[in-house]
């Protein structure tokens, strides 16, 4: 029923530039996959967040590094594999909180860990790693059984 | 072959209608973009404008980082007097809007004269608490 997604990869390199492309690729594969619009746009948001993370925190605004973006597929998961170099990075040591809470307790808005935040709520699982000396984040989405109607309904 | 959906780059046009700033947002506002967009948000607020309406009806992309450069602003526009108040969102960009709880921390409106109205709305509650 489903189209397997069978190992795409893109490699960018770590300008914030890229970030256009990489979403560009997310964009077109998710909803081949069979997501709707506003699923495809959290997943698209939260491989966007990873890679504007590695490329501001991980290679600290350096052009020079590399980002791979996998793309694989599993049954109704789609997932996604980001690896980079740089400086590792431990998600423990970042408190994510929502907004909303963050607002009504300090009564300011303050903008830091929401792209973390964006992340954990927009994907189904989320993973970091570390493979061979690169950070690997490993994000999962699982396609929902009305996607798949959709889906089946767009094939028919 | 199937259309590719390929976003426009950046734009914003500011146009000032009475004591209110409507910024009309194109393209998509990411950590590339919202470099550029922050600096033109400081310039405005440092030129001492604070009554801020985004009209988002053109925006196709928004991530944490354009989020965060309205977010580094609202509090001292507030403390201004003013206000970000966001107006004609694509249902895409609303569901983002609702789903990180933004509609509790900023003002979201159908479209601009609804944003303008609620901008004398406040004035009016001002100058009702001023007169006590």
């Amino acid at each position: 029923m489903l189209e397997k997604v069978k190992n795409k990869n893109l490699i960018i390199t770590s300008d914030l530039k890229n970030l256009k492309l990489v979403r560009e690729f997310v964009r077109e594969n998710a909803k081949r996959f069979g997501f709707n619009e506003i699923e495809t746009e959290k997943i698209i948001l939260a491989v966007d967040e990873v890679c504007t993370n590695s490329i501001k925190h991980s290679y600290q605004n350096k052009p020079n590094g590399k980002i791979k973006i996998e793309l694989k597929s599993s049954d109704n998961k789609f997932i996604i594999v980001v690896s980079y170099d740089g400086v590792p990075f431990d998600p423990k040591k970042i408190k994510v909180e929502h907004p909303i809470k963050k607002y009504k307790r300090t009564g300011k808005v303050k903008k830091g860990k929401l792209g973390m935040f964006i992340i954990y709520q927009f994907m189904d699982e989320v993973i970091y790693t570390r493979k061979r000396g690169k950070n690997v984040v490993i994000l999962t989405k699982h396609l929902k059984q009305e996607d798949e109607k959709n889906r089946s309904h767009l094939h028919a | 072959m199937g259309k590719k959906s390929k976003e426009k780059n950046f734009e914003v046009k500011i146009e000032h209608r009475n004591s209110v700033t409507i910024l009309k947002m194109k393209g998509y506002l990411d950590a590339y973009t919202s470099l550029e967009f922050e600096e033109k948000m400081k310039e405005i607020v440092e030129s001492g404008i604070y009554k801020i309406i985004v009209n988002m009806k053109n925006l196709s992309y928004i991530s944490s980082a354009g989020f965060g450069v309205f977010m580094a602003f609202v509090d001292e526009v507030r403390r201004n007097g003013g206000d970000i108040k966001f107006c004609c969102l694509s249902e895409k960009i609303d569901e983002i809007f609702e789903l990180l709880g933004f509609k509790h921390i900023f003002d979201v409106l159908n479209d601009e004269n609804e944003a303008i109205k609620s901008f004398e709305k406040a004035k009016g509650k001002n100058v009702r608490k001023s007169k006590k």
